[in-house]
């Protein structure tokens, strides 16, 4: 998983449940639009990547794509913290 | 007149956007718009054109776009897809802080206001009551302390009644991994897998390996009392935060999948991010894993100081409609002063069940061996060993195994808001 250059942003992209069992198809025109693929999550029905951000919105007018979100940060208390 | 009623109570878009913005940065603003939607500077008015006098509204279009340079906020008619793309290439280099919908906003009615009003009242008074850190005897007689045995948190939850163990059900924890040298933990089937670069599922943190202490550990532990619920369970340990405790978004899905993948009936994930909207990701997720036969229970998070009147709110993916989220309780079974509030965004977003979350006692990585720690990364992997537990008892899965839970829940004299149905409870 590589970040590439400084204009690409980390996106998640949700297939619809009609075109779920065809994510390999999915993933290969997302490439063709130039993601670059970290996960094909099969039972969740997801694709992860790298893509310039000028390219992130042309990625929403493929019919098999329900969203295309932004992947943020998640975390825990301090490991030292009373409160985890 | 019920027209107007019904629609002053469902919230309506306007179809424009309001685009918070770095206030200094009005030009650079305005270039973003211009690359990633079809508005061109000339396009939009500028209040700074209308001197002190403030904005002619009659010279703004109801269908137009205004920047307000006092307050860093632009109200712009743009379609969604265009909202879209400005949302999803704002970084922390560009000038845009927020994406937000314009709503209309209506006039209460006198009746209306009489009626908030007591409502307010009331509302005041039981968070007066909330708010209150001050233990009264009554609370007292109802303290519940580890003994010899057991923690407290499996006397609350009626884990120590129970004949069931989790046995022929997989449960995973997506955390810091686990410390595979545990001596209470060398006898069990453990599966693992990292999905943070460069770090092996092995904890170097410590989080990971109290939250499958908590759902997964052992009947009779190497020494003291007995702190784990779901004994014999089968455990998948996703590493999905780094021994410094932080994953992202992208990484955590890829756990969730390998464990739906895995045939995991519960997922235990202590983690989430202080954001107030679910996700597209997380919801389809989620719905998409009970569906498969896979439950997921989340914290709600601790930015609430209750002693100090805030609330705070539930964590993204906790606040997501199709997981479990979870607050935390202390041992006279009142709301944790940390534990974070359901602010209810939407149905369903917030809280759905509670459960013992302060000084849980459980095991921490060698030579430490056992730790005491409060949070409702604690609660949650109660939860979730319970949820093993009725999985194996009734046999229900994902949205049925949900509901026995829920129904199953110890009620509690405290809001929904902040405990949902209750406090978990052991088969």
């Amino acid at each position: 998983m590589s970040e590439g250059s400084k204009r690409n942003v980390e996106v998640i992209l949700t297939v619809s449940q009609d075109h779920a069992g065809r994510l390999d198809e999915v993933a290969e025109r997302m490439k063709a639009q130039g993601l670059a693929i970290s996960y094909k999550l099969a039972n969740a029905g997801l694709i992860c990547g790298f893509i310039d951000k000028d390219k992130v919105a042309a990625l929403s007018d493929d019919i098999a794509v329900l969203a295309v979100e932004r992947s943020g940060s998640v975390d825990i208390g301090p490991p030292d913290s009373d409160v985890q | 007149m019920d027209n107007d009623i019904l629609s002053a109570a469902e919230p309506q878009t306007t179809g424009r956007f309001v685009v918070t913005y770095r206030q200094d940065t009005p030009d650079a603003l305005l270039d973003s718009l211009n690359m990633a939607t079809h508005l061109a500077p000339t396009d939009i008015a500028r209040s700074s054109d209308f001197g002190l006098e403030g904005m002619d509204m009659d010279a703004v279009q109801a269908s137009g776009s205004v920047l307000f340079e006092n307050i860093g906020v632009a109200v712009l008619a743009m379609d969604p897809a265009s909202a879209d793309t400005l949302t999803l290439t704002a970084d922390e280099a560009s000038p845009i802080l927020a994406v937000e919908p314009e709503y209309y906003v209506y006039a209460l009615s006198d009746l209306e206001n009489e009626y908030l009003r007591g409502f307010r009242d009331a509302a005041d008074a039981i968070t007066d009551g909330i708010g209150s850190s001050e233990v009264s005897s009554d609370q007292a007689a109802r303290t519940i302390a580890d003994t010899e045995d057991y923690t407290w948190g499996l006397l609350a939850t009626g884990v120590d009644q129970t004949e069931y163990s989790g046995d022929g059900i997989k449960v995973a924890v997506l955390d810091t991994g686990m410390d595979f040298n545990h001596p209470d933990f060398t006898a069990r089937t453990m599966h693992q897998k990292s999905f943070i670069s460069g770090q092996q599922s092995q904890d170097g943190n410590g989080h990971g390996t109290h939250c499958i202490g908590t759902a997964c550990g052992p009947l009779n532990p190497s020494e003291g009392r007995r702190y784990g619920i779901a004994h014999k369970a089968e455990i998948f340990v996703g590493k999905v935060l780094s021994d410094q405790g932080r994953g992202n978004d992208t990484g955590i899905l890829a756990g969730i999948d390998w464990a739906v993948g895995n045939g995991c009936e519960v997922i235990s994930m202590s983690l989430g991010a202080r954001v107030p909207r679910t996700s597209i990701a997380y919801e389809t997720t989620g719905k998409r894993a009970l569906d498969a036969g896979t439950l997921i229970v989340a914290a709600a998070g601790n930015d609430a100081r209750r002693t100090s009147r805030r609330y705070g709110y539930v964590n993204r993916p906790a606040n997501s409609k199709s997981m479990m989220g979870v607050g935390a309780l202390d041992r006279y079974l009142a709301i944790a002063d940390f534990s974070n509030r359901d602010t209810i965004v939407e149905a369903g977003t917030g809280i759905d069940i509670a459960g013992p979350g302060v000084q849980v006692y459980s095991s921490w990585p060698m030579e430490t061996k056992y730790r005491s720690i409060s949070g409702t990364s604690m609660a949650t992997p109660h939860v979730a060993g319970i949820a093993a537990l009725w999985a194996e008892a009734t046999s229900a899965r994902g949205a049925a195994l949900w509901q026995q839970i829920l129904t199953n829940a110890q009620s509690l004299p405290l809001p929904y808001v902040d405990v949902g149905r209750g406090l978990v409870q052991a088969p």
